[in-house]
């Protein structure tokens, strides 16, 4: 018999739909509604893991849970350990691209709840209307289930696949306004200022710039005032790297989830708020090591290795 | 092995071109390299001329520090002599089984920018990787070199008489190659291009 673990992707995707189910089951403006859509979302995050491979999802401080993905087990009834929910967000922020810390922090405070409602005599759901979350919800529902190739209508049914995509919409729409209005405040701001005042800005955002430290950084030109600002992300993946005539190039994959200008000091703060104006689109950087540097290679040890056959 | 005649180092690149990738057998170093006998003193430090000089160069296998060694060797030889040193081949296809079995299993750590391990057989029996220089056995009940050596000596020799523009494909994975010692005359002056081909 071919052996499969419960962390098994098809399992996983079914157990999320069941709760997904129970969650529609129940009274939208009651406490269960969000109770029951916070357990189908670990699961779909589960489901996400375990679509790249279900050890994603072993306890690694335990070896045996890892083996028994593989089968292998040195108990005849071995009850595997999974990794807890905060874990499976920290993965799902490494593996999928879209999935930030802005769509982590969103799970995390769900999760809490969920774990009040749980494990304390505290209401984790109480004081949660659904317009408090839902959009958020079905928005960050939508990027996981692009990373495993599913849809909404697959994982809601069409009706409420529909309400959903709406709703994302919505969302999208208001957040688009929200930010315009901030960009437009700001531009009035800059362009409001003596020609003095605007120049000593400039002259100082490049210091500024440079000592401003931000992960896989790279300028542009601010939506607001069109001085050069830092536009600054989370790594999504490296490609392999590259042997020039004397250096290693190495380009990585970013997906931007930060801007900031210090000529008008406009801040777009995550993936979404620079998506609705459509500066989230991935990007590329490249840097240059020195091959001694890439292959870690100290300065005292052997002379570099250079032989040949000759 | 096959052999052509080639007389200028376009049809020579052109060759490797169709072999398969050319790649520089040194960082930075050109795609031919020239092949001269020196004195250990005149030659690079980390070379076989370094360590052999004009004398035998043992049977090796080129690029042993490459994470596979080059598929082919292309060798043409350009200046030399009449009736210059000749180079020497040994097929290792001849190998027997038992042998071979032993070869795959023990363990050499081989020199390189990373120093990695490596059998002197792959695994997968595709390929053999073996220089002595800059391959050390991981410790003496890993240490098959004599019983290779043997082997290897046992085996059938191929010679390569050379003339100008002879040129040679030599499978890499297959075959260990020698330079015997060479003759007064031809230090400084014996001269065999070599590309290295993935």
């Amino acid at each position: 018999m071919i052996f499969e673990s419960v962390w098994t992707y098809d399992k996983l995707w079914i157990k999320a739909k069941i709760y997904m189910q129970k969650a529609f089951n129940e009274d939208r403006d009651g406490d269960m509604f969000p109770f029951w859509s916070a357990i189908a979302l670990e699961f779909v995050a589960r489901s996400a893991l375990a679509s790249v491979h279900p050890v994603l999802l072993a306890d690694p401080r335990e070896g045996e849970n890892i083996l028994y993905v593989f089968g292998y087990h040195k108990k005849p009834l071995y009850s595997p350990v999974s990794i807890p929910t905060k874990t499976v967000l920290e993965r799902c922020a490494v593996v999928i691209a879209n999935f930030t810390d802005n769509e982590k922090a969103f799970c995390k405070d769900i999760t809490t709840r969920r774990n009040e409602e749980l494990h304390s005599g505290g209401l984790g759901f109480d004081s949660y209307p659904t317009s408090k979350w839902l959009s958020k919800y079905f928005k960050v529902i939508q990027i996981l289930l692009e990373f495993q190739e599913k849809t909404l209508e697959d994982f809601l049914g069409n009706d409420e696949a529909k309400a959903a995509e709406e709703m994302i919409a919505k969302k999208d729409a208001t957040l688009e306004k929200t930010i315009r209005e901030r960009i437009s405040k700001h531009k009035k701001f800059f362009d409001g200022l003596k020609p003095a005042i605007k120049a000593e800005r400039i002259a100082k955002s490049k210091a500024e710039k440079w000592f401003a430290s931000r992960h896989y950084r790279k300028d542009l030109t601010c939506p607001a005032c069109a001085n050069l600002g830092i536009l600054s992300g989370k790594l999504i993946s490296i490609k392999e790297s590259i042997a020039g005539d004397s250096e290693i190039i190495q380009n990585m994959n970013v997906l931007p989830t930060h801007f900031r200008c210090f000529c008008c000091d406009l801040e777009l703060t995550n993936h979404s708020e620079l998506d609705v104006i459509e500066l989230g689109g991935q990007y590329k950087m490249e840097e240059i090591y020195d091959p001694r540097e890439y292959y870690e290679i100290e300065e005292d040890e052997e002379p570099d290795f250079d032989y040949g056959n000759d | 092995m096959n052999e052509y005649e080639i007389d200028n180092e376009n049809e020579l690149l052109e060759l490797a071109h169709s072999l398969g990738e050319p790649v520089s057998s040194r960082r930075n170093g050109p795609l031919i390299d020239k092949l001269i006998p020196l004195n250990p003193f005149d030659a690079h430090p980390q070379s076989l001329s370094a360590n052999f000089g004009t004398t035998d160069f043992p049977y090796h296998t080129d690029g042993v520090y490459f994470p596979i060694p080059p598929k082919y060797i292309i060798l043409r030889y350009i200046q030399g002599v009449e009736n210059p040193t000749p180079t020497t081949i040994r097929d290792l296809n001849e190998i027997k089984q038992a042998d071979k079995e032993l070869l795959q299993y023990s363990i050499w750590k081989v020199q390189a920018i990373r120093t990695f391990y490596s059998s002197i057989l792959a695994q997968d029996s595709s390929y053999y990787r073996f220089d002595r220089c800059i391959m050390k056995p991981l410790n003496k009940a890993n240490d098959n070199s004599e019983r290779f050596s043997d082997i290897v000596l046992g085996l059938p020799v191929q010679t390569i008489n050379w003339k100008i523009n002879k040129t040679v494909v030599i499978d890499n994975w297959k075959c260990l190659h020698n330079r015997p010692g060479v003759k007064a005359e031809e230090i400084n002056f014996r001269t065999l291009q070599r590309i290295m081909i993935l």
